[in-house]
């Protein structure tokens, strides 16, 4: 019934991030199709197999990758301090901590409705892209672009499982959401300046993103090893709020 | 096995620069309803969350309905219905969805009282909460309470907010839980015409420390005030229970719990005019715990929490 409720309290937002990750994604590969001439830009259906190629390639690499990463942070941050985080916020967390239940039982059962609600609005968003990748170029150039899923994927859950868990750890869903912010920026921001400025290679789940590589095969396998630690640092998150929920006093 | 519903064993929180409560001993004891009283800021709502295994105490014991939190967490929350201060639920759902959440979690949940407490007490049922003012609020939160079917309900100022005729209706309803139920309640109030109307049992705690713990009747039948001039307080005789002594210059007020007659016989023989009365609830309160211009702490007054029975 835990589970209900979550879902009843983030249904409006559900939808709402659902409608609009699959718009901003499914457009954000049209820039990919986009040839310049005399006219100026001009969108070109179609193409040679080499183009058709070219068009994936760039829509995967960069037009997914940027707008992906806006997606996943905002569906990170906005269904991670829905539902249960929510909860720890207002006074109504006596109402929840005099429920017969293992409070544990609350933890999980809020994190897997939201966690539920972010892989559905990737997996939709990514099958926008496709779509539209298909319309714009005539064909299914890859299955293969649906690996996409798992890494935006588990993306959103990183920041989704980072924004639930300093929600309970602050017990405010804006503090949650400010903390978890500047966590994201240092997360996409260090590993690039460590490895500018010291030559240090640090593992970030942007690279996952922005090397599409494996999409064309080439040699270059899917990132199941990233992919598996990253879902390893996200299932963490509640693990340290069951922790940390257990022991809350009021 | 006859236990107390609730007690509570040298009960003590410790913030960092503030003594909430401070060596609080306390039994309600089963099929009681128990109002516990006392100023803003006593430690009612502490004592109640340490009741309630929502905040850990940092000395002392407390046994609920036989449990202990630590160990029978679970087994405790399925037997006991709690309202809070602040009477907060989800503002997203109606009383209707809400019957429906908490449904779920007890096996003694009841639908036919739930709506007979939501008709008696007049409650808003297919409203989101939030468009419901506080005192309907407060009426979900009691109603939820009500209809769990719980052994002991647990109530931090259930009628903040209600209006006469719902405060009415929630002391009869409440008064018949514990008749024909056999329900114990444990309330806290700082209405003392309410707790005078259905508690049997009364507590009142100042500055985190039980002043009183006594059957209402007794309160009624033993306690007098007891008013002398004198030029010093005398040791009270043995039996005579001296719970407080207030003095303004030669003026002395005793709060006497019993044998009360004796001791005003004693303070005559010293050569003091003394005039005994009888004390209400609310008289009583005002003695204990209104400001004080002097305190006494001779013989038994103001020591360790009184319980009389």
């Amino acid at each position: 019934m835990y589970a209900w409720k979550c879902w009843f309290d983030t249904r409006s937002r559900f939808v709402t991030l659902l409608v609009l990750c699959a718009v901003l994604l499914a457009l954000s590969v049209v820039p990919a199709a986009l040839v310049h001439t005399a006219h100026g830009w001009v969108l070109v259906r179609g193409g040679t197999p080499s183009r058709v190629a070219r068009v994936w390639g760039i829509a995967a690499g960069s037009g997914l990758v940027v707008w992906g990463t806006f997606v996943m942070s905002l569906v990170g941050l906005v269904l991670g301090s829905s539902g249960m985080p929510g909860d720890c916020n207002r006074e109504t967390i006596y109402f929840l901590l005099t429920r017969p239940r293992r409070r544990g039982y609350f933890v999980w059962t809020g994190f897997a409705v939201g966690a539920g609600e972010t892989l559905a609005i990737t997996s939709l968003g990514v099958l926008a892209a496709f779509l539209m990748l298909v319309y714009l170029t005539g064909r299914v150039y890859t299955w293969r672009f649906f690996g996409v899923i798992p890494i935006f994927g588990v993306g959103t859950l990183v920041v989704y499982g980072q924004t639930f868990l300093l929600g309970i750890l602050s017990r405010s869903t804006q503090d949650g959401i400010t903390y978890s912010l500047g966590l994201f920026l240092a997360e996409v921001s260090l590993p690039v300046a460590v490895n500018r400025f010291w030559n240090v290679h640090a593992p970030s789940f942007l690279q996952l993103m922005a090397d599409p590589r494996w999409l064309f095969g080439h040699g270059v396998h899917f990132p199941i090893y990233g992919v598996l630690g990253w879902s390893l640092v996200a299932l963490s998150c509640p693990v340290v709020a069951q922790w940390v929920f257990a022991r809350i006093q009021l | 096995m006859q236990y107390p519903a609730v007690h509570a064993q040298n009960l003590t929180k410790h913030y960092t620069r503030v003594r909430a409560v401070d060596g609080l001993n306390l039994r309600v004891p089963q099929g009681a309803v128990y109002g516990f009283l006392g100023r803003n800021g006593a430690g009612k709502t502490t004592t109640i969350k340490m009741l309630m295994g929502l905040t850990r105490p940092t000395g002392g014991t407390v046994r609920v309905l036989g449990g202990e939190w630590q160990k029978d967490r679970l087994a405790i929350l399925r037997r006991v219905a709690f309202v809070d201060e602040s009477k907060l639920l989800y503002g997203s759902l109606t009383a209707i969805q809400l019957m429906a959440f908490n449904r779920s979690f007890y096996h003694t949940w009841s639908d036919d009282a739930a709506k007979r407490y939501a008709a008696l007490l007049e409650v808003p049922l297919d409203q989101p909460l939030r468009k419901l003012s506080q005192g309907n609020r407060t009426k979900v939160a009691l109603l939820l309470a009500l209809a769990q079917g719980a052994e002991l309900l647990v109530l931090d100022e259930p009628t903040t907010g209600l209006d006469p005729v719902s405060v009415a209706a929630l002391l009869h309803i409440l008064t018949d839980q514990n008749r024909s139920e056999g329900r114990s309640i444990f309330f806290s109030s700082h209405q003392l015409s309410e707790v005078e109307q259905i508690a049997g049992w009364v507590g009142i705690v100042n500055d985190g420390k039980l002043l009183i713990e006594a059957p209402s009747e007794r309160i009624r039948e033993d306690f007098r005030l007891v008013e002398a001039v004198v030029s010093a307080a005398p040791d009270p005789p043995q039996g005579a229970e001296v719970i407080s002594a207030r003095r303004t210059d030669n003026r002395w007020r005793f709060v006497v719990g019993r044998h009360a007659d004796r001791f005003a016989e004693q303070l005559r023989s010293a050569g003091a005019i003394v005039e005994v009365s009888s004390l209400d609830l609310r008289e009583l309160f005002l003695e204990l715990v209104g400001k004080r211009q002097e305190q006494c702490t001779r013989g038994n007054a103001g020591s360790t929490p009184a319980r009389v029975l």
